[in-house]
């Protein structure tokens, strides 16, 4: 059953429906959350923000975007405003110089996630979008609803950045 | 035609294809190219990130935090309906019939139906009765125990033993933090030796004791402590924590501690019978809040169901067979719980046994709070050096006073403060 006929049956009131689309999407939805995410338990609650969101709002989904389009752009709202009311201090990776590790990827992955989590919040959806979830500019570009050439600005600013961030932090490892 | 080396890396790191001018001062230019290389390094290894699938049953936990009967688009049952049907499902059990019929279309009478399986339950007595119990309780900065009073009172002996539990096994693995701590610094050359610990949590009459160490003169150390918690009903208390280290003449050491405490309890319940009698409880395995009560108490929970009882969803129930989920009102005088109704939820097979049940005290269409995050953040850079820059020097602790876990590691702080006099 598609998800189009899914969610008209969810509007009517068919909770199974509902919990089809929710099984089907969670993974998408989880990774995008992940990424804009500071941690595991973060992107959770941003995952059930979003369905939550989606559930209360199926009577205004009209089916003119895809199922996904819908879902992206509400778990997309949630991280954002979620990132706006975090209170706490954390202190960038980054400030703590990465050191060698025993676990080189693990290393490098904290490294690449710490500068990710420092870009702008434009910059770091265009990158995660395109780079780390792998759509394409245009895909990228229709999910936030923006045109694909301020995309393509967003990508270049956001490559640019973090190419300069990991430039800095291994020729400070270097030494 | 000619591009500037801006112009090249816009078009090399916006994603563009690279066309005959790109590629031309790409050739010619060893910077633009070593640009690019970082480029498609960088992708590579953002490629490498992406998270993986989901964690293992969030879509359940998903599906289970969605308040279903709260969507406007719901429908609802139409009073005179349901007391039609009512009263044509009580005749027939009066005459002693079994009414599958009411359990063929959503338009039936979901208040009879939770009747009939009371006393269905009566005679082959045995299900299983989940309390759902999760609670918000306010966990105070001043390293004082929450406050367990707004707990149901049938799990809040049990919740505040988890809690005891918790934090217990929060200070071992502290110590063990302290630990790794000390043994950094003690490589520093000239570092104090570590001020005494205190307990992770302080009598309020001692106040956390703290002897500032004087401060060290030829070493640069940065540490981090960094740990976010949650205490999730389903798994209980999970703690990550991360102490990163980096001297600048002794030996770099990464420290990640990762561990997660299972809550899974021995449970205890009550349930109070509309008679005003308490029900014997069976303690049992479950995790924090969720505790399994005597299945005979079953019928008088039903039985004690009120309100726009409503036919929410078919569900399987196994091997097949299907079944429907109820969503009901207990009256709070039936579970002991409060002064407003609990809301409950039984999913009841076709032959009206009851496959589960649900209580929560949380009123209808309240999302149930998947966990109490704790959190604490400990950051600090300490330039112990003066031949580093003054930026170095500019350390602070940051902390969320927020939590009781502020007290911890009484080694960072003064190490922090210490460089900062």
């Amino acid at each position: 059953m598609d998800d189009q006929l899914l969610a008209r049956r969810a509007r009517g009131g068919d909770d199974v429906a509902f919990e089809t689309l929710v099984r089907r999407h969670t993974d998408t939805v989880w990774r995008f959350a992940r990424m804009m995410a500071p941690d595991d338990h973060a992107a959770e609650e941003i995952v059930q923000d979003t369905f939550l969101k989606a559930y209360r709002g199926l009577g205004s989904y009209r089916g003119e975007s895809a199922i996904t389009t819908w879902l992206y752009a509400i778990c997309r709202r949630t991280a954002l405003d979620r990132g706006r009311r975090r209170s706490t201090v954390v202190v960038p990776l980054s400030a703590a110089r990465a050191t060698p590790a025993r676990d080189a990827a693990a290393d490098d992955r904290l490294v690449l996630d710490a500068a990710i989590a420092g870009l702008p919040d434009d910059e770091r959806e265009a990158f995660v979008l395109s780079a780390v979830l792998g759509y394409s500019q245009e895909e990228a570009a229709a999910l936030v609803g923006i045109p694909a050439s301020t995309m393509r600005s967003r990508m270049s600013r956001a490559r640019t950045r973090l190419v300069a961030v990991l430039s800095t932090d291994d020729e400070e490892d270097a030494r | 035609m000619t591009i500037t080396h801006d112009e090249c890396r816009d078009s090399v790191a916006g994603g563009s294809p690279v066309d005959a001018v790109t590629e031309a001062h790409l050739a010619g230019c060893s910077g633009c190219r070593a640009f690019a290389a970082a480029v498609a390094d960088l992708d590579r290894r953002a490629a490498a990130v992406a998270p993986k699938s989901a964690p293992r049953g969030l879509a359940d936990r998903v599906v289970a935090a969605l308040p279903l009967d709260a969507s406007p688009a719901r429908p609802t049952w139409p009073g005179r309906t349901r007391a039609v049907v009512a009263v044509a499902a009580a005749v027939l059990l009066v005459a002693g019939v079994a009414s599958s019929v009411v359990l063929r279309n959503r338009e039936d009478a979901p208040r009879t139906v939770l009747l009939a399986a009371a006393s269905h339950l009566e005679e082959e007595g045995a299900s299983e009765v989940i309390v759902d119990a999760v609670t918000d309780v306010e966990i105070p900065a001043n390293g004082r125990d929450p406050d367990f009073s707004v707990a149901p009172p049938e799990v809040r002996d049990h919740m505040a033993e988890q809690w005891n539990l918790i934090m217990a096994e929060l200070d071992r693995r502290l110590a063990e933090l302290d630990q790794r701590i000390d043994e950094m610094l003690s490589r520093v050359p000239g570092a104090p030796p570590p001020p005494p610990r205190e307990r992770f949590r302080p009598t309020p009459s001692e106040g956390p004791a703290e002897t500032p160490p004087a401060a060290p003169e030829a070493a640069s150390l940065s540490i981090r402590i960094r740990a976010a918690g949650a205490v999730d009903p389903a798994v209980g208390l999970q703690l990550e924590g991360a102490v990163v280290a980096v001297p600048g003449s002794i030996e770099v050491r990464e420290s990640t501690a990762a561990f997660a405490i299972d809550a899974a309890r021995q449970g205890s319940a009550a349930l109070r019978a509309p008679d005003g009698t308490w029900v014997e409880t069976q303690a049992g395995p479950g995790p924090l809040g969720r505790v399994l009560v005597d299945p005979r108490a079953l019928p008088s929970i039903l039985r004690a169901a009120e309100g726009a009882v409503l036919a929410r969803s078919t569900v399987l129930v196994g091997d097949g067979e299907r079944g429907r989920r109820y969503t009901f009102r207990v009256p709070a005088s039936a579970v002991g719980g409060g002064t407003e109704p609990w809301t409950g939820s039984a999913v009841i097979d076709d032959a009206r046994r009851v496959r589960q049940l649900s209580l929560s005290p949380r009123p209808s269409g309240q999302p149930a709070p998947t966990r109490t995050r704790l959190t604490v953040d400990i950051g600090g850079r300490a330039a112990l050096d003066a031949s580093r820059s003054p930026a170095q020097v500019g350390a602070r602790a940051v902390s969320d006073t927020s939590s009781p876990f502020a007290a911890v590691s009484p080694a960072v702080r003064a190490a922090v403060e210490g460089s900062t006099r």
